[in-house]
């Protein structure tokens, strides 16, 4: 009984030392895939403070889980899915959506003084409206294939869908966006 | 590069404010890191270990121990033996049990704790004698009055001695 009791309290110890393992392990996942992560929700939202509020409540989450989370590409994969939906959801919710849009892009780029300026503003709204035309399988593969100059197979594991079905999806994807867009071709 | 990758990857070129970090941190500082699943696992079984034990000293606790049977009170003077003379040997305490619920129609003498047993055979004795198909014989039983001498009490007279004068300075004097 003894054995027991002086077992569990060193299992007290572990725990201990347990604790500040997963917390380095998360702060090096919250380092390496904020970017990733403010990316994703920015794909959906066009608004940079709304995009962070989503990546910090898909990171809360993923510390509440992290348990079962230790594996970097499970991380990962779990963070953009995770960010991906509640990017989604607040863009639904959110009514307002179009007056962010507007003062977004009166913050981001400011009056252009040039007609290059003017040119990169017009196609800069001509591709979210692309994007944001796109099937929701489209938009995350192509999204993701943009950001960190992920390739498919990466794509694919963020995703957990076969390597051909990214293929097939990002090749979709390419096709619509240039038919939108007379620019690209 | 294809244009429209530049295109797209300059577009979601956002990098996160440098006080997002910041902010994350200060979300989850309040919250309880989980403990992973094997550990969740050690202290279910702990726990499990613990109930079990304890469970099993509850069923040993209550589980019925072979005790000798209960003493009854008897009755030395009851007159007819009212006790089944056979009882089941298989279930000795049901029947000690029987015999204690029974209530002695007359309970006027003293009363003695005995073994069920016993209390058996002296009713199945008693029955004997009863009936004149035995007697009872004690050959060194001293007969009472006629062996015990009881010595005279003899008491000295009490011898009582005046008590001697207070002294003078004794508490309580002026009055």
């Amino acid at each position: 009984m003894h054995e027991f009791v002086d077992r569990l309290a060193g299992s007290g110890r572990v725990v201990g030392g347990l604790d500040r393992a997963l917390e380095q392990e998360f702060e090096a996942r919250l380092v390496e895939s904020s970017t990733l992560a403010v990316r994703v929700a920015y794909s959906v939202l066009h608004h940079r403070e709304d995009a962070e509020d989503v990546a910090q409540e898909a990171f809360a989450r993923a510390y509440r889980a992290f348990a079962q989370l230790r594996d970097r590409e499970r991380f990962r994969a779990w963070l953009v899915r995770m960010t991906w939906r509640l990017a989604i959801n607040r863009w639904r919710a959110d009514r307002r959506r179009s007056a962010r849009e507007t003062a977004h892009a009166e913050t981001v780029c400011p009056e252009p003084t040039t007609e290059e300026a003017i040119d990169r503003r017009r196609r800069a709204a001509e591709l979210w409206r692309a994007i944001d035309a796109l099937p929701e399988k489209l938009r995350i593969v192509i999204v993701l294939a943009s950001i960190e100059g992920h390739d498919v197979a990466e794509v694919a594991s963020l995703l957990r869908l076969p390597v051909g079905t990214v293929k097939s999806r990002l090749f979709l994807a390419r096709q619509r966006l240039k038919e939108q867009l007379q620019w690209t071709r | 590069m294809d244009p429209l990758d530049r295109e797209l990857a300059s577009l979601l070129s956002v990098d996160p404010s440098p006080e997002f970090r910041a902010r994350v941190r200060a979300r989850i500082a309040g919250e309880p890191l989980p403990r992973p699943w094997y550990l969740q696992w050690r202290a279910a079984a702990a726990g499990a270990a613990a109930a079990a034990f304890v469970a099993g000293v509850a069923i040993v606790g209550v589980a019925p121990i072979r005790t000798p049977p209960p003493a009854v009170p008897f009755v030395a003077n009851v007159r007819a033996p009212s006790v089944p003379a056979v009882d089941a040997p298989s279930q000795p305490s049901r029947v000690a049990a029987l015999v204690a619920n029974r209530r002695p129609r007359r309970a006027n003498g003293p009363e003695a704790l005995m073994d069920v047993s016993a209390h058996r055979g002296i009713r199945q004795l008693d029955a004997l004698v009863r009936e004149g198909r035995t007697q009872l014989v004690f050959d060194d039983e001293p007969e009472p009055g006629r062996d015990i001498v009881v010595a005279p009490i003899v008491v000295d007279p009490i011898a009582v001695t005046t008590l001697s004068e207070p002294a003078g300075d004794a508490e309580g004097d002026r009055q």
